[in-house]
């Protein structure tokens, strides 16, 4: 329960303008020139701060320096010190999905091992290869490919809330609003039957943050001496990760289902040290 | 343990919204810092005036004034950035509506990514049959104007008088040709207000 | 690995990142994220 706080908490700090939700217009002080760690677009009426993949992308495509000092530092420190604790606890859309996941479904508890290096071609290909290298030919900009055609965060926290706010943005759209949303609500079935599916699949954010799991200073510590090695955590993990054999694996979200599992406490939420 | 976490967690965060902002203050409030502070007086404009003063160099390098601008009965003013798909498709269009009404209505352009990609703006501009100025939105002694035209979307146009007033509202998303319209009625508004 | 080296690694790259995005902090490159952030996306929500 402890998480879900948190989860609300870091909703309510990615987004806390709730009144533009009603006025239909966005925050554009100066707190949108800091990103969230989470993937909160910056379209959402009630968002503070700047999406950390949009801004990133918005660099490649432009035509000034192409990569962002400052959200690719802010990216690796966050990724340092949390991994993809981020993911389990402080990002909206993964607290969008860990609700839709709460509905009364028929749950699949999968591995995705291939399926899962699919992020890391997202965010090569998507948030930084076409941006940067398909332009227009007159104003020598790119085209945001991850924002345009895949974000699922863009469509719901920020499109569906703005469409239902303004009416003239109703009449402008057209076929890549289909798509958006085709695949804003295949991802939000998805998340009914598989546990995190666009954070293991999809989610650019989530590959930056689990290429540093390994060594992120704060992680889930197994203590070998006190396991019983009875496998009561693998099988209560949501993604089918065994924290005995893989502790902290690219795609541990922290989320801690594993250490409530354990009946020996061998396995806890802490810091680096002896164990693993 | 996991208190400490999370707690860390927003400690990081917010250390870094402290790295360089000007102020605390402006940084909470949810509208743009770059409010202004003056009261528009128009005692002295002259009739046809644009009603802001600022010198500026646009985007194919020549410098303009506020005198380039004025002697129009209206004043279009249009906010736009070269990263902006819809913007980039109807400036073809804008510049037809620009030319049909040159005498009575000074265009100005206001380019928010001027100094990232002034060379893309001017190829899209002279590509499209620009012929009205684009400058800095950011161009001091603009900022009023600037404020009047900001509404979270771009493109968006606003069209004033010679006071500085606004005729009409915040025109939003891009218009091509229909921006006709709108400059039709914000005319007739003016002459028969005369 | 011994703890301590695993803790200075990762606390190494921590600082890296801190470093970088002070750099960009001086580069000005808020600025530049916010003039992108505060307007809507209009790709990100499907119109052209």
């Amino acid at each position: 329960m402890k998480r879900l706080l948190a989860q609300i908490g870091f909703f309510v700090l990615h987004n806390p303008y709730l009144q533009n939700f009603f006025s239909g217009r966005i925050y554009d002080g100066k707190l949108k020139g800091f990103c969230a760690p989470g993937l909160n677009c910056y379209s959402c009426p009630a968002a503070a701060f700047s999406c950390p993949i949009g801004s990133l992308q918005n660099f490649f495509r432009g035509t000034g320096h192409n990569i962002s000092l400052f959200v690719t530092g802010f990216l690796i420190a966050m990724g340092a010190a949390f991994g993809r604790f981020v993911c389990g606890f402080a990002c909206p859309m993964g607290f969008l999905q860990d609700l839709i996941y709460k509905a009364p479904t028929p749950k699949f508890r999968v591995r995705l091992r291939k399926l899962s290096y699919f992020k890391y071609i997202v965010l090569a290909a998507f948030v930084i290869i076409l941006p940067f290298s398909v332009r227009d030919y007159l104003s020598g900009l790119g085209y945001p490919w991850f924002c345009a055609y895949i974000c699922p965060s863009g469509t719901i926290f920020g499109a569906w809330p703005l469409l239902a706010a303004n009416d003239f943005i109703r009449g402008m759209l057209g076929a890549l609003f289909n798509i958006k949303t085709a695949v804003a609500i295949g991802l939000i079935t998805m998340a009914l039957f598989i546990n995190r599916f666009f954070c293991r699949v999809l989610c650019p954010l989530g590959a930056i943050y689990a290429m540093f799991n390994k060594i992120s200073f704060v992680r889930i510590n197994h203590d070998k001496p006190a396991c019983a090695n009875c496998a009561k955590c693998s099988e209560s993990c949501n993604l089918r990760l065994d924290p005995v054999k893989e502790s902290s694996h690219p795609d541990c979200m922290r989320c801690g289902n594993c250490v409530r599992a354990c009946g020996e406490k061998a396995l806890k939420y802490g810091t680096i040290n002896k164990s693993n | 343990m996991l208190k400490k976490v999370i707690i860390a967690i927003t400690v990081f965060f917010c250390s870094f919204m402290f790295l360089s902002c000007d102020s605390w203050f402006d940084m909470l409030g949810n509208v743009s810092a770059d409010a202004p502070t003056e009261v528009l007086t128009t005692a002295d404009n002259e009739t046809g005036s644009f009603p802001f003063e600022f010198t500026a160099e646009d985007i194919f390098g020549e410098t303009v004034t506020r005198d380039d601008l004025s002697g129009k009965e209206i004043y279009f003013v249009h906010l736009w950035a070269t990263w902006c798909g819809p913007c980039i498709a109807e400036m073809g269009e804008l510049a037809e509506v620009a030319e049909m009404y040159a005498d009575s209505v000074g265009f100005l352009g206001l380019l928010t990514d001027y100094y990232e990609n002034r060379a893309g703006a001017a190829r899209v501009a002279e590509a499209n049959g620009v012929t009205f100025m684009n400058i800095p939105d950011r161009t001091p002694g603009l900022e009023t104007v600037r404020q009047m035209v900001q509404s979270g979307f771009i493109p968006t146009t606003i069209i004033i008088d010679g006071a500085g007033n606004m005729i009409g509202g915040q025109l939003v998303g891009a218009k091509g040709l229909g921006y006709a319209r709108y400059i039709e009625e914000a005319l007739e508004t003016v002459r028969s207000g005369q | 690995m011994s703890v301590r080296k695993r803790t200075l690694v990762t606390a190494a790259v921590f600082v890296f990142g801190l470093l970088l995005a002070a750099a960009g902090a001086r580069a000005g490159e808020n600025a530049v994220i916010r003039d992108k952030g505060a307007v809507i996306c209009l790709e990100c929500i499907g119109i052209g």
